[in-house]
């Protein structure tokens, strides 16, 4: 178990890696500041993922989760909201796994397809979490339109996150170990 | 935006729609019609009408030194009228949710929206 979440850890990696969790956490405190979608506190859209989407494509799955996670944490210290830090939590981990999960066996779908997957089980996660928290079941029925939301963001996540990769690889920084 | 991301976008706009059949409700299930408007005077029911949305009628009450006017229609309750001297309960927008109430203070006259099963409609929970 151990030598599983070993990753190797060069300086470069470190600092790109701490820029990109900045860059994640500044989108997710900005997404904090919109208005939301549903009529369900603390459930966001997920633009940040496009943080995470880059990580896994430059470094992989492990580090795509890694940053998930700090992300989430991170974001709970600066807006003190422990209820959102649950919704994020959840929703970053769904979607960094599903995003792992479908970069690495769906060969043909380009970052936007991976993104929309992605976005999908954001959302879900962020409903499994608001009927655990409000303690109904009928929250559900607000996942078809969140669904629908997230096909834009999804969109949206996946572009942006195409053209930093490519933006990256052209300076010199993707695609090293 | 090749083949494949388009297929992904089609199973997830069907998931959407299979999700959005699932749960769609026709309004005015059985829980609307269980609720039923309390009238009290001095803390005791004096009269009990059902909140059904077909059902329009005017209730005028006895209270302490003066009388309420109620409009009852289209599952919302109102106080129209009333002659006690600070008209709060005039003012108060009209009720319609389990657990809501228009108080008449001068007038001891409480109106409050109540339902048989014991669950009670919650519009927000803050952490």
């Amino acid at each position: 178990m151990r030598r599983y979440f070993k990753m190797k850890m060069t300086t470069k990696k470190t600092v790109l890696l701490g820029l990109l969790l900045a860059i994640g956490v500044a989108v997710g405190y900005v997404e904090t500041m919109l208005p939301p979608p549903v009529p369900i506190p603390g459930a966001r859209l997920g633009l940040s993922n496009i943080v995470i989407l880059t990580v896994i494509v430059l470094y992989g799955p492990r580090e795509g989760i890694l940053l998930a996670l700090l992300k989430s944490t991170v974001l709970m210290l600066i807006t003190g909201s422990i209820t959102s830090f649950f919704y994020s939590f959840t929703g970053a981990t769904f979607a960094s796994i599903a995003m792992s999960l479908s970069y690495r066996y769906i060969e043909s779908a380009s970052l936007i397809g991976v993104s929309l997957i992605g976005s999908s089980f954001h959302n879900f996660g962020q409903i499994i979490v608001a009927s655990w928290i409000l303690k109904t079941p009928y929250i559900f029925s607000y996942l078809s339109f969140l669904l629908l939301l997230g096909i834009v963001t999804g969109i949206f996540v996946g572009m942006g996150a195409n053209r930093i990769v490519k933006h990256l690889n052209q300076i010199g920084y993707g695609g090293f170990q | 935006m090749n083949r494949t991301d388009v297929f992904i976008l089609v199973i997830i706009l069907f998931i959407a729609g299979l999700i959005a059949f699932l749960t769609f409700q026709p309004k005015g299930n059985d829980t609307d019609t269980a609720k039923y408007v309390s009238i009290q005077v001095d803390g005791r029911e004096i009269d009990r009408r059902s909140l059904d949305p077909a059902r329009d009628e005017e209730i005028i009450v006895h209270g302490h030194g003066g009388e309420n006017h109620i409009h009852i229609q289209k599952g919302k309750v109102d106080m129209v009228e009333a002659d006690c001297p600070d008209q709060i309960c005039v003012h108060t927008k009209p009720i319609e949710q389990v657990g809501e109430r228009i108080i008449c203070l001068p007038h001891r006259v409480m109106i409050e929206i109540r339902s048989d099963s014991t669950e009670r409609v919650i519009d927000a929970t803050v952490f």
